[in-house]
């Protein structure tokens, strides 16, 4: 299987830069998506806004400093894998100038600029709302800075990642605080008005997530063959599969059991919980295999 | 509440305008194109120089030649400026035997590229 053999040839040294990425992409995830998730729900409870702020203000500093990281790991790449290369200044140099040097400034700029809104204890203001909207934005550009989105039609490539990550980044951000909102004892009928309100957003999200990332998959592997042949294909494949995994567990909690915590079956909070907890251990895995496509195969083989 | 809902039929129209659009197919990231001496051919002699041509610019940052006598000196190293060929010179006559080259470069699209080839020398 040509996935093995990508997989199976990796060094140290790439095996971190790809854990590296999957955190970068992780925490600016969860840093945009919490702003999304924030203006979606402007109501929400003291004590559950406050959780959404820690995660956000967390998410944002953890992907500043995992994308800084990325700098002399991806110099020490270039010079061969050594920490004397990482520190090489014609290689840090090279990536600077080039298209990661141009990621890292507009992904720093906007984890930057997303905390605002989180900042914003008091009410959310509009200048607060359109600094972290500005910085929601710059970090999605930063992501269509580098890699298989780059070659022409950019603009549609770009387009397409922007508005799947987007839709990625609210799903994501908004499990933890969901996994709590739905463990706590108090106020259901509050809770039971967020799950539903989540329920009716996330249709749409989970429909531009699948209609995005299967056109992206589409135009960049061009067709079945290379999608079955070669290692882009078959990790991305895994992927999809591990989606449908996702999606199932989604619709499951809105079909049947946020019905059944809003009708106060006693067993539900503990089932959805168990839920949202398989949902973001899928997170995880997906975020890890995006990391090995983006890193190591090429959807032209 | 009610100006979010509006909201959504404008986010439905942009991605469907930017679904209509799709009619040029991706290029994906370009690799190398040939090699010098070619993949996995045996020459006779000491070739006078190692090398590879890529499909778009690439910035080599590694360009490394071992053979049976371990690595091999090279007239030239990699700089920072963006090439589409690389060529270097051999810095002794290669004795018989295979040779790996291992290349590690940055392209444009912002890729850290790596990949290598084989050649050998008849004896």
């Amino acid at each position: 299987m040509a996935w093995w053999y990508s997989v199976n040839s990796l060094d140290v040294w790439i095996v971190t830069m790809i854990l590296v990425a999957a955190g970068v992409y992780l925490s600016a995830l969860v840093a945009t998506g919490a702003v999304l998730f924030r203006l979606a729900f402007p109501q929400l409870p003291d004590h559950d806004r406050r959780r959404v702020v820690r995660m956000g203000v967390f998410a944002a500093w953890s992907g500043v400093t995992l994308v800084l990281f990325q700098w002399p790991l991806q110099a020490g790449y270039l010079g061969g894998g050594n920490v004397a290369a990482a520190t090489n200044p014609m290689l840090l140099g090279i990536v600077f100038e080039g298209a990661p040097g141009t990621r890292l400034i507009l992904a720093v700029t906007g984890l930057l600029l997303v905390q605002a809104i989180q900042l914003n204890n008091l009410l959310l203001s509009k200048t607060a709302n359109s600094l972290s909207l500005v910085g929601v934005l710059l970090v999605m550009l930063a992501f269509v800075q580098v890699g298989h989105t780059v070659p022409p039609p950019r603009l549609v490539l770009s387009g397409l990642l922007i508005f799947h990550l987007m839709a990625a980044a609210f799903w994501v951000a908004s499990l933890w605080p969901l996994f709590h909102l739905v463990g706590r004892r108090h106020n259901q009928g509050n809770s039971a008005r967020i799950l539903t309100r989540f329920g009716q957003i996330a249709m749409g999200g989970v429909g531009l997530l699948v209609l995005t990332g299967v056109t992206l998959a589409t135009l960049l592997t061009g067709g079945l063959t290379p999608l079955l042949t070669t290692a882009y294909g078959q990790l991305l494949i895994g992927k999809v599969l591990i989606v449908a995994v996702l999606l199932l567990f989604a619709a499951a909690n809105k079909c049947r059991l946020v019905p059944a915590f809003e009708s106060g079956d006693a067993t539900a909070p503990r089932r959805l919980q168990r839920s949202i907890a398989l949902e973001m251990v899928l997170v995880a895995v997906i975020l890890l295999i995006t990391a090995v496509l983006t890193r190591v195969t090429s959807p032209n083989g | 509440m009610q100006k979010k809902t509006r909201s959504l039929p404008i986010v439905h129209a942009t991605l469907a305008t930017l679904l209509i659009s799709l009619a040029i197919p991706a290029l994906a990231h370009e690799g190398r194109t040939s090699t010098s001496p070619k993949d996995g051919d045996t020459v006779q002699d000491s070739p006078a120089k190692i090398g590879i041509e890529f499909g778009d610019v690439m910035r080599i940052t590694q360009f490394e030649v071992t053979g049976p006598n371990g690595s091999v000196p090279l007239d030239g190293q990699p700089g920072s400026e963006q090439v589409e060929r690389y060529f270097v010179k051999p810095g002794e006559v290669l004795s018989a035997g295979n040779y790996q080259v291992h290349w590690r470069g940055l392209s444009d699209d912002g890729h850290m590229m790596s990949d290598g080839f084989n050649f050998s020398i008849e004896p």
